[in-house]
């Protein structure tokens, strides 16, 4: 066993001082790959030609791009297609990184080189490996190559084990099919985690008001988290033909999808919210009572004045806090309830008040 | 005396099957353990390839995280240090900067820098904490993050309570105030608890900084320390990051999450009563304290650790500054284990009841008084001629194959995986390390760890001054 164990220092540490000189002589051929492959890209991107690579093509359009990639690659388009080199390995990294920065005609003449150079065959056939890492990868290329061919495949894996496959897919089909594929995604997802949020609101976000009526679809998965992101994101759009749809989901019973809803009423700012959220002002929970004055803080309507003033003298040192905070941002009444409380005999009342008074004292003449 | 030789014999003869016995149980463990650490490490490589941490910054559903620096007089550092918190890239954060009773002028350097006057706030004490004297916030935007705290004299466990109790945030993070943080640190950390919502806590790596080029808080250029001592801590933390807590972390048994740098849920924090004053170990006893809340309560939960978001430490560079680390890391370990001495063994709490705990006990807090009475009973033995010099030398040789082993290990884990130190030269530096650290440097340690039971028995609770060069705004750490 000492003898193996010696065999495996002397390998290991060999190995990886080889492993460390090779990795550098490695970077330093690979550059002129790499260079090599921006330039022939950028040409073909840029080069003059009659056949548009987005509109339909005519077979002798579709030669013409064809006979572009084999001049520009200086290779076959079948021969390079089944090459499995280091060379093609790069040039599809240096597509996939232009990809980012391309948009119109110059972007679909690159998906037309992906085609023809049969990368999107490829990752089309990895996009079904049985390795989670492999499919994932795949998913994320298809985005970048616009591949319409792959949506099938990418719905499929909508509903794969692994997280990193559904993201990839998910995001992935919101790029190439757009706005139309945001209710089926939600619908199909079983659940969604706090990182799926993180990735894919952005994208949401990006197709604005556009996206409402998807997310009031989506509303009706029946998994918890994906409704209650739904709410978040409607809240965050902050489109006014959402709130009627939310108020109707206030009866969900479910803690979490509700306190999304009060939310997003602050946020959506439209006072039809008012006499719920006065409701939910009242509730006997705490998490309720909280989001509520949040929400009445957002909406900054002098009309719940009283109901955060009732709040302010809450057992919960958290609700009175959120109660006068948001009052600091209803206006003069909200600030004259809280110089009202902070001479009143309820200690708890006066001490919240005087701290948001102060600060607001200190903060509004210095920023 | 023929019978005292006979007596002798015997106990030396048992006591080499136990611990010979000993020795291959250990090795068994570490090279699971090593074995379950690279293949964590790759399942995080793997995730990273579709980790944009961008994301995370440009999301409003990313969840909020309150630092909070303790500090005491930190005069000369407070404000490079909470500059370089302040620009750490993450999209909602706020800095508690806590000055736990300084007795140089920390406060008002703070006060003048940032341009803080005192609050009306109310201070709400849920974890009950020596009383705060004032709380203030900055009159100018662009500090609007900060928070600073000024609070009696309790220690470092009472100012990280009095951050807690003062948090608005779900998230609260943990630092050492003379600690680097890259600048996306907080994004990686912060991740775990997006993937999943069962994880409480999250540990990143820290990682040496001796021998680094460091300009205004920023680690600008990666090398090895010349000096033997830091270099020595490299490869151990390697071993102890890469090759321990990345496996620990694994199978959701880890034990410690380094107070210089980990991040919590505020709501399992205060729960569990927040960090313990009366023990010098309180970041392991918080860790085992929340681990322990959660199975007794029925809370699903994880403890991960991230390989990759790095805290920079300045390691002791004197072996009389690196004995006192070690001795009080020891009494640290000691005081945990035996204030939750009830998990050993016990079924109740799955792999930390079973695995982790039973690890830490016997061969993380016995090994180096199992490993000192070897090196006694081999040299009495010789001296009374009852053992055989050749076995001996031979059990020598395998112990440092062994170690050597581990230890190359770990810098393979590393080479797979973030390669940090670039160049050849401190790849075979690191190499040698592993080797040369068994003759003599790995005996200190063991020594340092044995007078940390005799310093616990005797009460000992202090932490010993911790002499650091420091990272100045521009230097190059020899």
């Amino acid at each position: 066993m000492t003898i193996a164990a010696v065999f495996i220092i002397v390998i290991i540490s060999i190995g990886l001082i080889i492993q460390k000189i090779r990795a550098g002589i490695n970077v330093q051929k690979s550059r002129k790959f790499f260079t090599d492959a921006q330039l022939a890209l950028t040409q073909f991107v840029l080069a003059e030609t009659d056949a548009p690579a987005n509109a339909p093509q005519s077979v002798t359009q579709k030669n013409a791009l064809e006979a572009m990639v084999r001049q520009l690659f200086r290779v076959s388009v079948e021969k390079f297609a089944q090459a499995r080199s280091h060379r093609r390995d790069i040039l599809r990294e240096v597509m996939l990184d232009f990809s980012l920065n391309l948009t119109g005609e110059t972007q679909a003449r690159l998906d037309f080189a992906f085609q023809a150079l049969g990368f999107v065959a490829e990752e089309m056939k990895a996009a079904r490996s049985k390795k989670w890492w492999i499919r994932a990868r795949a998913c994320h290329r298809l985005r970048l190559m616009h591949a319409l061919d792959a949506i099938e495949v990418l719905s499929q894996n909508l509903e794969d084990d692994n997280e990193d496959v559904r993201i990839e897919a998910a995001l992935s089909l919101l790029e190439i099919v757009g706005v139309g594929a945001l209710s089926p995604i939600l619908l199909t997802i079983k659940d969604i985690s706090g990182w799926m949020r993180v990735r894919i609101s952005n994208t949401i976000l990006g197709f604005g008001g556009e996206a409402v009526p998807h997310l009031i679809e989506g509303m009706k998965s029946n998994n918890y988290r994906v409704k209650k992101f739904c709410i978040e994101m409607l809240g965050r759009l902050g489109d006014v033909s959402a709130v009627q749809t939310l108020i109707e989901y206030m009866g969900y019973d479910v803690p979490e999808v509700q306190i999304a809803s009060l939310e997003a009423f602050g946020k959506i700012g439209d006072h039809r919210a008012i006499p719920i959220i006065i409701k939910y002002a009242k509730s006997e929970n705490e998490q309720y009572r909280l989001a509520a004055a949040r929400a009445l803080g957002n909406l900054g309507s002098p009309a719940t004045v009283s109901v955060l003033n009732e709040l302010l003298l809450h057992d919960t040192i958290e609700v009175r806090l959120a109660a006068a905070e948001a009052l600091t941002k209803i206006g003069q009444l909200g600030i004259k309830t809280l110089e009202y409380s902070a001479h009143s005999e309820n200690e708890d009342a006066k001490k919240v008040a005087i701290q948001f008074l102060h600060e607001r004292t200190v903060l509004k003449t210095t920023y | 005396m023929e019978l005292l030789q006979h007596i002798a014999e015997f106990g030396l003869s048992v006591y080499s099957h136990f611990i010979i016995g000993y020795f291959i149980l250990v090795n068994l463990f570490y090279f699971t353990m090593l074995c379950v650490s690279f293949a964590a490490i790759v399942h995080h490589l793997r995730r990273t390839q579709f980790t944009n941490h961008t994301e995370i910054l440009q999301s409003e559903f990313s969840t909020p995280i309150s630092i909070l620096a303790p500090a005491f007089n930190e005069s000369a550092t407070c404000i490079d240090s909470t500059n370089s918190l302040l620009k750490l890239n993450y999209p909602t954060m706020e800095v508690l900067f806590i000055n736990d009773g300084s007795k140089d002028n920390t406060l008002d350097v703070m006060i003048k820098e940032f341009s803080l006057v005192k609050t009306q706030r109310v201070y709400i004490e849920k974890i009950p904490t020596q009383p705060v004297r004032g709380i203030y916030i900055s009159t100018k935007k662009e500090y609007k993050n900060l928070i600073v705290v000024d609070k009696v004299n309790g220690g470092k466990a009472d100012a990280l309570n009095v951050g807690i109790n003062i948090s608005r945030y779900p998230l609260v993070c943990s630092i050492d105030a003379d600690s680097i943080l890259e600048d996306d640190a907080l994004l990686k950390v912060a991740k775990p608890f997006l993937d999943d919502e069962r994880v409480i806590a999250v540990g990143g790596i820290v990682r040496i900084a001796n021998g680094c080029v460091i300009e205004r808080g920023r680690v600008k250029e990666i090398r090895l320390s010349k000096k033997f001592l830091p270099s020595f801590q490299v490869v151990e933390y390697f071993r102890a990051f890469l090759s321990g807590r990345m496996g620990w972390g694994a199978i959701n048994g880890l034990l410690i999450i380094s107070g210089a740098f980990g991040l919590f849920k505020r709501q399992v924090v205060l729960a569990c009563g927040g960090y313990k004053h009366d023990t010098v170990g309180e970041d392991m006893e918080l860790v085992v304290r929340m681990h322990r809340y959660c199975k007794e309560n029925g809370i699903e939960s994880k403890i991960e650790f991230v390989p990759d978001p790095v805290c920079w430490t300045e390691a002791p560079e004197t072996l009389k500054v690196l004995g006192r680390q070690r001795n009080r890391w020891h009494r640290g370990l000691i005081d945990t284990l035996l204030i939750h001495k009830g998990m050993l063994f016990n079924p109740r709490y799955e792999v930390l009841g079973l695995v982790s705990v039973p690890y830490f006990f016997f061969i993380e807090m016995l090994g180096p008084l199992i490993e000192a009475f070897g090196y006694i009973a081999v040299i009495t033995g010789f001296f009374l001629g009852i053992i055989n010099l050749e076995i001996f030398i031979l059990f020598f040789i395998v112990s440092v194959v062994y170690g050597v082993m581990f230890s190359v290990g770990a810098v393979l884990l590393e080479e797979i995986s973030f390669q940090r130190y670039p160049r050849t030269a401190d790849l075979l530096k690191l190499l040698l390390m592993g080797l040369i650290e068994n003759f003599g440097y790995r005996q200190i340690t063991v020594w340092w760890r044995v007078r940390a039971f005799w310093d616990y028995m005797r009460g000992v609770k202090t932490w010993g001054s911790m002499q650091r060069v420091g990272f100045g705004s521009s230097n190059r750490r020899a």
